[in-house]
This record gives C-alpha cells, sequence and structure tokens, in this order.
C-alpha cells in the first residue's frame, strides 16, 4: 500500500510511536490490539480477547485494516460466514480424525468442536486456536483466511501413507502429532523470519536426486558436503544433533508418537521440518542421533517430490541393515546418517589404531555417538570397502556401553531441563526459545506467546531468560 | 404515545446521549448532518407479529447494510452507501451525519429484512453500546416497538458489538 499519512500512523500505533515508516511505527508502538474469532479492535478495559502487539498485529492483518479498528471501534475480519467452520471441519476429515479425538488432542471441549464447525457460529479464540495448532493450521490465520494455511497434499498423506508398501495407516495420534508438529515447523519459521534470524539453510537449497547405485556412495558423498557446507571437521564427533539442527534454524519437534515410528521429515507448504519419536527405541540418544541424521539427510537433500509432503521412517528403517536396495532413498538416507555421525575416516583410523572387534566397536559408540546396530554395521562396511577384515559376529551387543549422561543431556537438554512442565514436550525446542525471545522483546503480546506454548502467559514471562538460555545455545 | 417513542425513551432513561468521541471525527465532512432529501429514514411503530424464520446469513459489506442512530427524540436510519456519502471526504456516510455530529444514546447497523423484520447490530464506534446489556436493551427496544429482532448481540473479546457478517444473529423474543 502506498505510505500512509502521518494522522494515520498516529491514529493506529499512539503518537508516541517514532519512526518514519510503518514497520517503524509498529515496532515502536505501545498500542495493543485485541481479537475475537471474527473481529480486531483496540484494546479496551472491556475485552477479554486475545490480546496482540501492535507489530504483530500489523504483520497479520495489514495497516488498512489497524486503520478501520481504530477508525470503527472494531472490524470484522473473519473471511465469511463459512469460516472458520468450513476450514476446520475439512481439515479435521482430510486428516481422517473424529470430533473426539481433536477435541481431546487440543484440549477443547467436544460441543466447542461441533459449534466451531457450524458456519456462522462463534468460539472463543483461544479455544479456536488451539484447534488449530492441533490440525496443523495457521492459528494466525484462521478464520481469516479460507484454509487457513493448510498443507491439503500434506493431510492427504497422513490421513492415506501406507508404510512401505502395507495397508498400515498412522494411528490417530501419531496423525495429531505429525499434523502439530507442521504447525510448529511453519510457525517457527515464521517466527525467525519475524524476528530477523538469517537460517543457514540457504546453503543446502539445491537438492540432490542423484540416488544411482550404489545408494551407500551417494549417502557418505552427501555427508561429506554437508560437514564442508557446515564447517565440522572431516572427523570430528558430533556433540549434539539436536544443537546442530537448531543451530542451522530447521524446526525440530520431539514428540511421543507410539512404539513403532522413529521420526518423519514433514513439509508444509514450504517449510520443512523434522518431528521425532520420544518413545520406542528413540529413549536411547544413540538411536535418536541416528533417526535425527536420517531425517537431517531426507531434509537437506530430497527433492520435493521423493518426499511427498510427509516421510515417516519406522525403527526397522533406520537402525537395521536390512533395508531393500530397491528403497533407494532410505539407503542413501542410511548411509548418510552413519557417514555424517561416524565419517569413513574417523572409523578407518579406528581401525588402524587396531584392538579387537569388541574395543573397536566401543570405541565408534562412545565417540561418535551411534547405537550398537549401526556400528557394528558400519565398521563392517567400511573395512570390507578398505580391505580390512573386522569381524564383529561375535561382538555381544548387551556388553557394549550405552550413553552416559552428558550424551543423554546434550541430546535431550530442552525436554528434560524445561523450566515449565505444562508446555508440551514437542514445543520445548527452539520454538520456545524464538517465543520467549519475542516476547522479551516485546514484539509478541504475552497472550500470544501463551496461546502458542499452551500455558498462563505469566508462566513464560516468569522463565522467559531460562528459556532462552536453555534453547537457543 | 407511539410504541417507538415509548420503548425507546425507556432506552434513553437507562442509557444517557453520549458525545461522539473527538478522535472519531476525522473531517468536518462527517458533521454534515443528513436530511430526508438526502436518504435520512425515520423510524416509525413496527407492524408487529413479527415470526422467527431461518436465520438471515449476511456477509460483511452487504449492499443492503444501514446505518441507524438512537437520536434525543426519534431513531433514523440511511443506506451506508447513499449516495449523500459519493460527495463527501469519506466517500462514505458514517453515523454522525446521522445526528449531525450531536450526542446520540446508541447507534449501529441494520439490514431490513421485511416490512416488520429488521437484522440488527451495534456497530458504531462512534456511538455503539457498550456492554452485552445495552446491546440487549436495544433489541429488545425495537421488539417493544413492533418489530421482529434478529440481533448480533455483544462481542466480550473484541469489547465491542458484534457486526453484521461477523456471525450468524439470534432471534430476539
Amino acid at each position: 500500500m502506498t505510505q500512509p499519512e502521518a494522522s494515520e500512523l498516529d491514529r493506529v500505533f499512539g503518537s508516541d510511536a517514532l519512526g518514519e515508516t510503518i514497520e517503524d511505527r509498529a515496532a515502536s508502538s505501545s498500542r495493543v490490539f485485541v481479537r475475537s474469532q471474527s473481529q480486531l479492535a483496540v484494546y479496551n478495559e472491556r475485552s477479554t480477547g486475545l490480546q496482540m502487539s501492535a507489530q504483530w498485529a500489523l504483520r497479520q492483518f495489514g495497516f488498512s485494516t489497524l486503520l478501520r479498528a481504530v477508525d470503527e471501534g472494531a472490524v470484522v475480519i473473519s473471511a465469511s460466514l463459512s469460516e472458520p467452520a468450513r476450514t476446520l471441519r475439512e481439515q479435521r476429515e482430510t486428516l481422517g480424525l473424529s470430533i473426539n479425538q481433536i477435541a481431546r488432542a487440543s484440549r477443547v471441549a467436544v460441543d466447542v468442536v461441533r459449534e466451531a464447525e457450524k458456519p456462522g457460529s462463534v468460539v472463543p479464540i483461544r479455544q479456536l486456536r488451539s484447534l488449530a495448532q492441533s490440525l496443523g493450521l495457521n492459528d494466525e490465520k484462521i478464520s481469516v483466511e479460507p484454509g487457513a494455511g493448510a498443507d491439503h497434499d500434506l493431510a492427504y498423506r497422513l490421513r492415506t501413507m501406507k508404510h512401505r508398501g502395507q495397508d498400515s495407516n498412522l494411528s490417530p495420534s501419531a496423525v495429531l502429532n505429525l499434523a502439530e508438529a507442521a504447525w510448529i515447523a511453519s510457525q517457527q519459521l515464521d517466527l525467525e523470519q519475524f524476528l530477523g534470524r538469517k537460517t543457514k539453510l540457504s546453503v543446502f537449497e539445491h537438492k540432490d536426486s542423484d540416488y544411482s547405485f550404489p545408494s551407500w556412495e551417494r549417502g557418505y558423498g552427501l555427508a561429506e558436503k554437508t560437514r564442508s557446507l557446515l564447517g565440522i571437521g572431516a572427523t570430528e564427533p558430533i556433540q549434539s544433533v539436536r544443537a546442530l539442527i537448531d543451530d542451522l534454524g530447521i524446526p525440530l519437534v520431539q514428540a511421543p508418537m507410539g512404539p513403532r515410528f522413529a521420526g518423519a521429515t514433514v513439509v508444509n507448504g514450504e517449510n520443512r521440518g523434522i518431528a521425532v519419536n520420544t518413545e520406542g527405541e528413540n529413549t536411547n540418544v544413540w538411536i535418536r542421533r541416528m533417526t535425527l541424521s536420517h531425517e537431517l539427510g531426507h531434509l537437506l537433500w530430497d527433492p520435493l517430490e521423493k518426499l511427498k509432503h510427509l516421510h515417516v521412517d519406522s525403527y526397522d528403517t533406520i537402525t537395521s541393515s536390512r533395508v531393500s536396495n530397491v528403497d533407494v532413498i532410505e539407503a542413501r538416507a542410511n548411509a548418510f546418517a552413519i557417514s555424517f555421525l561416524a565419517p569413513p575416516e574417523a572409523v578407518k583410523e579406528i581401525i588402524r589404531s587396531g584392538g579387537d572387534s569388541f574395543s573397536m566397536v566401543s570405541k565408534m559408540m562412545s565417540v561418535f555417538g551411534v547405537g550398537a546396530a549401526a556400528a557394528k554395521y558400519h565398521l563392517t562396511n567400511i573395512s570390507i570397502q578398505w580391505g580390512a577384515d573386522v569381524d564383529v559376529s561375535n561382538v555381544n551387543s548387551a556388553d557394549l556401553p550405552s550413553p552416559d549422561d552428558e550424551w543423554r543431556a546434550r541430546e535431550n537438554w530442552t525436554v528434560d531441563f524445561f523450566p515449565i512442565p505444562g508446555v508440551s514436550v514437542g514445543r520445548r525446542g527452539r520454538f520456545s526459545g524464538l517465543i520467549a525471545s519475542a516476547l522479551k522483546a516485546g514484539k509478541i503480546s504475552r497472550d500470544t506467546a501463551g496461546s502458542w506454548l499452551g500455558v498462563e502467559p505469566s508462566e513464560i514471562e516468569n522463565h522467559c531468560d531460562d528459556i532462552i538460555d536453555l534453547t537457543m545455545h | 404515545m407511539s410504541l417507538l417513542k415509548h420503548s425507546f425513551d425507556e432506552f434513553r432513561k437507562k442509557y444517557p446521549a453520549r458525545a461522539c468521541p473527538p478522535n472519531r471525527i476525522e473531517n468536518s465532512d462527517q458533521l454534515r448532518l443528513m436530511a430526508e432529501s438526502d436518504g435520512l429514514e425515520y423510524f416509525t411503530d413496527g407492524p408487529g407479529a413479527a415470526v422467527k424464520a431461518a436465520v438471515p446469513e449476511i456477509e460483511k459489506g452487504d449492499p443492503n447494510i444501514r446505518l441507524w442512530v438512537v437520536r434525543q427524540i426519534d431513531v433514523v436510519h440511511a443506506l451506508e452507501n447513499a449516495n449523500f456519502g459519493a460527495n463527501l471526504e469519506s466517500g462514505i456516510i458514517k453515523h454522525t451525519n446521522l445526528c449531525g455530529g450531536k450526542p446520540a444514546h446508541s447507534g449501529g447497523q441494520l439490514v431490513i429484512l421485511s416490512k416488520n423484520t429488521l437484522a440488527i447490530d451495534g456497530g458504531s464506534g462512534r456511538y455503539g453500546p457498550q456492554s452485552k446489556e445495552e446491546m440487549t436493551a436495544l433489541a429488545k427496544a425495537f421488539t417493544n416497538a413492533g418489530y421482529g429482532v434478529w440481533s448480533y448481540g455483544y462481542d466480550e473479546e473484541s469489547g465491542w458489538p458484534f457486526r453484521i457478517g461477523s456471525r450468524n444473529p439470534e432471534w430476539i423474543a
């Protein structure tokens, strides 16, 4: 839009706000806006809705809407009488979820969900946002835009995906966790941009569609390239894959997803994120590091057509050597993961330094932080490729080391030590750090922060610095 | 005494006239008082006997939306897109044009659904109701004046009445 007149800027942001541009004025404005499901207004002593900072309100609604809200008292922001009912119902049905399931997941009463799906009805804004978040919808755009940023391809994949050719759809709880992970991924990337933080992902802009035989060579090559692009030494151990993913600015959601699935790469519109199960074999952080690295390989290098908006990996894909050669996408990601964590040159060095196979496997595990099965398989492969003769068949996995507290702390850090118990595990990563940073800088309201972390705003305010220290390194 | 006068006098007693907040007057054109020849209309007693029909689904921006104001002695309304507005600086009429910017007891928007049924909201930044009770009293005043009323009610979350297009209205018995 054209630059508004000074009097209009004063009306919207208050005469104490500074700057020439709309954005500058918004950033320095102390004005608070408030929204319900269908209306936006300047905060007043009567309003009980969701408060928003001027800067965040400007980002969501644009200047002309804020001006109308100021001049007219309140402005209708819902797209039509059909919204948000149509979007909520369509997304729930596309995901294959019942009203009871979505009510439980979003901690909203069943009656409220039914009401929200009725065109022309209104429900409390905070509950509406919870519903949107659980369904993987943009909670700022809900009711304002038909579809609310829904990625229909992702929703369809969540409902219909068959695992490795078998008819085994995801469980409703896995669908819900992955849908919420998609929301977190999108919101986190939006927050990074809002806070002016640049991710390091631009160096991985070009995907690699070379899956030619042998896949392990492709995976090794990409792992080496990734280390080089990230400035990690050729044989240097990676202390924390979680921290590395966070530093890259990749949304990472750790959440319980049942016993079977290890992790997933989720593509929500333009945004990619990683969801990792905190249950099952991943409770061993060395195995979780493999899962994280495997998904990192998918996320950094697989073209969209290979990921198809959602790529879910089970434990047998990641922790076993029996990935079919036909499944070149998985084979390449597995080779990427193990050689990213334990580079072949470093493994050769272990072989070169001698000792029995038990000590070699133990060293690989404790230096590079990989699980027993992956270490044995990798050691065997490297020794074959290198012409060495290392036999690990007699190495008993039960006698091998397990991750110590330091390893556990580095990978579990944000989950285990998060200062607000009420925040769900999936939201305890860098996402929470960005929210705390935005709140501390006055860029978002207490209400917005509370809505995103699902707790009382005062709890976040009381722990802002702790959350930032914990999650933003 | 007419039904309308009696009903709205009761309302006026409880909700005194309020001045338009000065910061809501953007230009002097907004204080120009409309006349009947400009499209201003006066409410009279409703014909009564309205029965509840299907919920009206009126979207924001509907061309039939009118502005209304409870003035000190009468209740007036005019089409929001009345030609009168085209020549004003804002390009559209405001509630102040219905009362010349003088104090008024209430204001909002409405759509005339039939000769005896109205859909009303309290959507006026200048004179709109400031509580759920006031919005309810207003809807009742129209009902007591002989109209069937669909009211949009009060949005406690925004602290303003719900406007036409923000939700479906409720029938006021």
